[in-house]
């Protein structure tokens, strides 16, 4: 089963190909042949001269981070970018949402279309679409909402996947609030998950767990790409009777995000560090599952500071929803072991039913996949992809600021100028209202 | 790759652009190694070879073999032009991309806008266009024209209708040169109301520079590195008033001004041209910098201005950069935006400065700016690899601050002064096409702008609670 | 009489032919001949023994029991068998032989690590019976037919009666989204299978002929020869499911014999050593469970052989606390005479000592109950005594039962079958 990823944008480019560059190499890595083969089947396809091209079809406005992946995918000597897999135009969104949904999408719809058709065409098997890109910008979350609904019209029963970067809360682009309010309105409705990095918290990962001290978009790239890498990688399923599962995006879903007003996902991931203190290190499957536990519960998306005061509610104490706020609640997780001596690890602290909201059991609630192939040179690996309210504060946040500036109509004339209406704001803000009181109420 | 075409209009706006050919052409020079015709340098320069009579342009990629600038010169007399001409640069231009006169506007705005503007109408819009047609994908054009005069207020504003009219879809930056107070053009104040409304009606975004700052600049910059302060002294040839590794020799009276706001238009289309982390495009700076469509006065402050010939620990010297560019003396205009409310705000660093540098220091600098309620986080960023020649790394911030208004309001006052006693009145009236009205009327328009930014500035300091959201129905 | 005791012989050959070739089918590479099998009932030679050895690796690493990289680490074949107890241990299988001087090299002169070909072939009817063949079927099937996918199984635990609260509503709504996925799933292998079809009769079309390369048509032919493969598997286990009741009962003749054969004992050994040997995983355990809860149904005629060996096994599983949890499925707790424990326990150790000082009979080393969810390890012990001993009274009356059944069955039958005790 191959995964088709569509890279949009100059974050989406970007991240994919620092995702397609670390799992090149670890599938590569060592002798690990049906790993190796399942990875590459799922990511890449091979010429008849052995060389593996990503499947991956890679879509800007503007030339400069598609020439840069491809140059860089290609100097890498394991890898490659398609020939002509890619399209870029001169001139980008400027930061416009309404720019690339309404003019920059439709002008190139043929195109793309028939980019992402050859490329699952030349699947033997397609697994789903996954679609990457950033929610600041105006071509990654314009284009890529726009993309995202042609893909969705071509493929109705294929699971899509979209990969979303949030912004910095501050400082990349002014009208962010407003693209991504009107991005993840739009792909509520089109997505089967939606799968989340915000940028100040893996931001906060490189300064303080990799030790970066000039961090650039690389690193922070970098951190996305081994999470995201560590989820899709190959792994054993419940179900898959000892065989790769050859469904991954379809029971990542199945696991995770079946009901249609609760389709936020996070990840966290554990251990992470900087390369160099990787030899000196031991982990065992207890401490890191004890830890990366609490992180969920506290909603500590890293090792460090993690707040081991919050438990989750006594069964009494659920009832009457004396719950601290602090406490994160899920509605499902789904627990993914690469590396060592997996099977002897002990994960019945994540099936707690306290974890999860009262209308699903921790049986539907709590998945489990492992792999005894350790990932990214990591002896052990745990990552947890969380339909949790991890995300509703920053969900809030961001809607919470939108809705103020839209409160003055600032900016609206920039969108008003492409097509998209005030009527079309206040339906995004609505529905995004929803999600988030949907999520609210898990607790 | 986009391209951008330069329209320079009026004596001022020839002189400005003369100094920014030049000092692009030493720019890409200092990059471009190999002399090919690359990306960046298509932006702004044609690749002509002579010896083809058609003069096509060649391809990204080939040799160099002759730059042609992106540019349209305008004049309504000859001197500067011919200046140019006979000058160094000469090479950049043919005459297909000039238009000139002989007799000149006589400081009258009138004159440049309605009996030039529509003498020259066809004229001008077929030359915009030529320069328009040599480009792949045209993104901009840079209007660079001063407020004062005749022919670069009026002409020049009728340029700015004339683009909007014939390409709407390009954006349109315009860099305003305003007289200072002591302007020597008695007529000034008029000028500038006058032009004042086309640039509010018709521009994208207006970069606004006072005379009287570009001096204030020159005059510190010459102090210090004349006073040789132990520790900080100044390196001449790295200064942001230099022209030197450019190709015109000898510096004239006004070169140090002019190259300050030629700095201005190469660190502000920098993005576009070279690579970067974080790329800029210049249709983002109205998008994010535009909040409300008349208000796109976006104040420009360019740091480091000059560059100390010792060396600093690097990330303090980084950090001053970030706080230099907020400071009252690193504006190019008049005003102290520090203490007026912030609608929005653009940094765009040149330079090896990584992501991380950028987010210190607008954390840091967060608390001491005054922001607009509803957009408490307005900034944005671009990140640029290629700095400029002699500096490790630049800033360019473009503020979109309510300190613009007191200009205005100087500029009102200057205006009503004279137009309390009519005071030559008659030259503008008799001008084919020029009512008394227009006066009225652009007076008005200056008026209700500096309405609209006092009733912004009014929010400042009060704390406003945020919107009541939108609720669920359970 | 004679005479038809040969065919039942050669009958019970046949069944157990099924078997092999069902073995073979599934991938396994080596499987012991019929008559093989016939011999380890009886005590066959080293050579026979040695086939079983091998098999039983076969089995518990093409089932994941044990991993592939544990595997190759070890290399002599004494490595072999103590991967092989492991294994089996890890399924919930318990034997004396297992836990023989530890590092396997004793298993000809230690005291509980004699272990003869007889013990063997229980072992693989337990392997069997846990339903490791289904697990080496799945797999099978999953290699030759690419188009399968494993749909995530949506059980709805729905309550009786429905009330429309938020709660039931929202839980409707994530079953119904489940639903959809799989049904997307479904959808796409349908669509899939479809396209090879409409391949293979495209190809098999005299007029493109000429069109199709070379190299697709290699594809083809791969394809046609893993679904005839998969035809025979899926044939293969057809029969073998036809005749697998015989086999049970034949099985049954082997636990006979092994019972009555005056070398075996009851264990007097901890079975702590037996814990150093593995690593104990959670499949094991829902093995296990999944097995506890099968347990009352083994009523059926054809399970009944299985059942036997599962309740005696399972009896001393629990009593030498191999395991760390076990559970009473509702089923049977729900007959009178059972000591019922509604819940799943699980192990836990006090204190943080190595697991094999861990929890011996009657040792107590879980402390007091303070919780109520705790249960004392001795009076788990006393009830799990119990209720072995209700379950082998009624393993007894059950094996009657069948023999009596089968008796009939066979009565009807033109030809007399007798089983050879």
């Amino acid at each position: 089963m191959s995964i088709v990823t569509v890279q949009l944008g100059q974050c989406g480019n970007q991240v994919g190909h620092e995702l397609f560059d670390i799992i090149c190499s670890d599938a590569l890595e060592g002798q690990r042949k049906l790993y190796s083969t399942a990875s590459c089947e799922r990511f890449f396809h091979q010429t008849t001269n052995g060389e593996l091209v990503a499947r991956a079809v890679l879509i800007d406005m503007e030339p400069k981070v598609i020439n840069q992946s491809i140059s860089r995918a290609a100097k890498s000597g394991r890898w490659r970018y398609g020939e002509s897999s890619h399209f870029s135009q001169k001139q980008g969104s400027g930061n416009n949402w309404a720019n690339g949904y309404c003019v920059h999408g439709p002008r190139h719809r043929a195109v793309v279309e028939e980019l992402v058709r050859r490329e699952v065409e030349r699947c033997d098997r397609l697994a789903g679409l996954m679609a990457m890109m950033s929610v600041a910008g105006g071509t990654g979350s314009g284009v890529g909402t726009y993309a995202t609904q042609c893909l969705r019209d071509i493929y109705p029963k294929s699971f899509i996947l979209n990969h979303l970067t949030w912004p910095y809360g501050t400082g990349e682009v002014i009208v962010q609030n407003y693209n991504s309010v009107l991005t993840l309105a739009h792909l509520y409705q089109l997505s089967d998950a939606i799968l989340v990095h915000e940028n100040d918290t893996v931001h906060r990962i490189c300064s303080q767990l990799l030790n970066i001290k000039h961090i650039s978009f690389g690193d922070v790239n970098g951190v996305i790409a081994h999470q995201l890498g560590s989820i899709l990688q190959p792994a054993l399923t419940a179900d898959s009777h000892g065989v790769y599962s050859r469904n991954p995006l379809g029971e990542l879903v199945s696991a995770l995000t079946c009901h249609p007003e609760y389709k936020l996902l996070s990840v966290c991931t554990i251990p992470q560090m900087p390369s160099s203190s990787m030899a000196y290190s031991t982990f065992s499957w207890p401490s890191l599952l004890k830890h990366l536990r609490q992180m969920l519960i506290s909603n500590t998306k890293m090792e460090e500071g993690i707040d081991w005061q919050v438990r989750p509610p006594a069964g009494s104490e659920r009832t009457r929803s004396l719950t601290g706020p602090s406490f994160n609640t899920s509605l499902a997780n789904l627990l993914i072991l690469r590396g060592k001596e997996v099977y002897s690890a002990e994960t019945g602290g994540f099936g707690d039913p306290a974890l999860y909201t009262s209308w699903l059991s921790s049986e539907e609630a709590f998945n489990l996949w492992k792999s005894p192939v350790s990932f990214n040179k990591y002896e052990k690996c745990a990552t947890l992809v969380s339909n949790s309210q991890a995300l509703l504060r920053p969900l809030d946040n961001m809607v919470g600021k939108a809705w103020n500036m839209f409160a003055s109509r600032a900016y609206i004339h920039q969108y008003v100028k492409f097509g998209i209406s005030e009527e079309d704001f206040l339906d995004s803000f609505t529905s995004l209202e929803q999600v988030i009181s949907s999520y609210g109420q898990l607790n | 790759m986009t391209q951008s075409v330069v329209v320079q209009v009026g004596q001022c706006g020839n002189q400005v652009g003369c100094r920014f050919w030049d000092l692009a052409l030493r720019e890409h020079a200092h990059v471009n190694k190999k002399g090919l015709y690359d990306e960046a340098l298509s932006s702004f320069f044609r690749n002509v070879d002579s010896r083809e009579s058609d003069g096509g342009a060649h391809v990204v990629g080939g040799r160099i073999q002759h730059l042609k600038a992106r540019a349209v010169l305008v004049d309504m007399e000859e001197g500067v032009v011919n200046e140019i001409l006979q000058g160094p640069l000469r090479e950049m231009f043919d005459s297909t991309q000039l238009l000139t006169d002989v007799s000149g506007s006589g400081n009258n705005w009138a004159v440049g806008h309605m009996t030039y503007g529509s003498a020259y109408r066809e004229q001008i819009v077929d030359k915009l266009r030529k320069a328009a047609e040599h480009c792949d994908c045209l993104q901009c054009f840079f209007l660079i024209h001063s407020m004062g005069g005749g022919t670069g207020s009026g002409l020049g504003t009728r340029v700015l209708s004339l683009l909007e009219e014939e390409f709407p879809e390009v954006c349109r930056i315009v860099t305003s040169i305003y007289p200072s107070a002591e302007d020597d053009v008695i007529t000034s104040p008029y000028n500038s109301v006058l032009a004042m409304r086309e640039l509010t009606e018709h521009g994208d975004c207006v970069l606004p520079v006072e005379n009287q700052s570009l001096v204030n600049i020159v005059d510190k910059i010459k102090h210090m590195s004349h006073s040789g302060k132990p520790g900080s002294a100044v390196k001449r040839d790295s200064t942001i008033i230099s022209g030197q590794g450019g190709l015109s020799g000898a510096e004239k009276p006004f070169d140090a001004m002019n190259n300050i706001v030629a700095n201005l238009l190469l660190n502000i289309t920098s993005s576009a041209r070279f690579e970067g982390s974080l790329n800029m495009d210049l249709n983002e700076i109205a998008m994010n910098l535009v909040p409300f469509p008349r208000l796109h006065y976006l104040v420009p402050s360019l740091t480091p201005l000059y560059t100390l010939a010792d060396v600093c620990v690097p990330t303090r010297r980084l950090d001053q950069m970030f706080s230099d560019a907020f400071s009252k003396d690193h504006q190019l205009i008049q005003a102290d935006p520090k203490h007026s409310l912030y609608l929005a705000c653009a940094l765009m660093v040149r330079g090896n400065v990584q992501v991380s540098d950028l987010r210190r220091n607008i954390e840091r600098l967060k608390p001491v700016l005054p922001f607009v309620s509803w957009n408490q986080e307005g900034w944005k960023t671009g990140l640029c690899s290629v700095p400029p020649v002699g500096h490790s790394h630049a800033l360019l911030a473009l503020a979109n601050n309510t300190c613009v208004k007191l200009t205005f309001m100087e500029l009102r006052e200057r205006f009503i002064k004279l137009y309390r006693k009519k005071a030559h009145l008659h030259h503008y009236l008799h001008v084919d096409g020029m009512e008394q009205s227009c006066f009225s009327e652009a007076i008005s328009s200056l008026s209700s702008l500096i309405e609209e930014y006092q009733h912004l500035d009014a929010t400042k300091g009060t704390l406003m609670p945020d919107a009541p959201r939108l609720r669920i129905a359970r | 009489m004679q005479r038809s005791k040969a065919s039942v012989r050669v009958e019970v050959k046949q069944v157990i032919g099924a078997l092999c070739r069902l073995l073979a089918a599934t991938g396994l590479e080596s499987v012991p001949t019929p008559e093989n099998f016939r011999r380890a009932k009886f005590g066959g030679g080293l050579e026979v023994e040695d086939q079983f050895w091998q098999l039983l690796a076969d089995i518990l690493q093409t089932s994941s029991s044990v991993s592939c990289e544990a595997s190759a680490q070890l290399g002599g074949a004494t490595d072999y068998r103590k991967l092989v107890a492991a294994g089996l241990w890890q399924t919930g299988y318990h034997a004396d032989w297992m836990y023989g001087r530890q590092g396997g090299e004793g298993e000809e002169g230690g005291e509980g690590g004699r272990c003869s070909s007889r013990d063997l072939l229980l072992a693989l009817g337990w392997l069997l019976a846990t339903g490791k063949l289904e697990i080496l079927l799945t797999q099978r099937v999953q290699q030759l037919d690419k188009t399968l996918l494993t749909p995530t199984p949506v059980n709805p635990p729905l309550p009786s009666e429905l009330q429309l609260d938020s709660a039931s509503l929202r839980k409707l709504q994530w079953l119904v989204g489940c639903l959809r996925y799989q049904g997307r799933t479904l959808l796409s292998m349908q669509e899939e299978r479809t396209r090879l079809l409409h391949a293979v009769v495209v190809a098999s079309l005299p007029s493109s002929v000429s069109s199709s390369s070379d190299q697709s048509s290699t594809v083809l032919r791969k394809d046609c020869v893993c679904m005839q493969q998969l035809c025979d598997l899926l044939e293969a286990y057809l029969n073998w499911k036809q005749v697998e009741k015989v086999f049970w009962t034949w099985m049954d003749s082997v636990v006979d014999c092994h019972l009555t054969d005056p070398v075996v004992k009851r264990p007097s050994h901890s079975p702590n050593t037996g814990a150093r040997v593995c690593h104990h995983g959670n499949r094991g355990l829902e093995k296990l469970e999944d097995m506890l809860l099968r347990l009352p149904t083994g009523q059926e005629a054809q399970r009944r052989g299985r059942g036997d060996v599962e309740d005696r096994e399972e009896g001393r599983e629990r009593l030498h606390g191999g395991s760390d949890s076990f559970c009473l499925p509702p089923p049977l707790s729900s007959l009178p005479c059972l000591p019922c424990r509604p819940q799943a326990y699980r192990a836990m150790l006090q204190t943080e000592k190595p697991v094999r000082h861990g929890r011996l009979p009657g040792e107590g080393a879980r402390g007091g109950a303070e919780n109520p969810d705790e249960l004392p390890a001795s009076q788990a012990v006393q009830e799990l005594l119990q209720t072995e001993a209700l379950l082998v009274e009624r393993r007894d009356r059950q094996r009657l039962a069948n023999r009596m059944q089968l008796q009939k069955m066979i009565g009807r039958l033109d030809q007399l079958m007798l089983i050879p005790p």
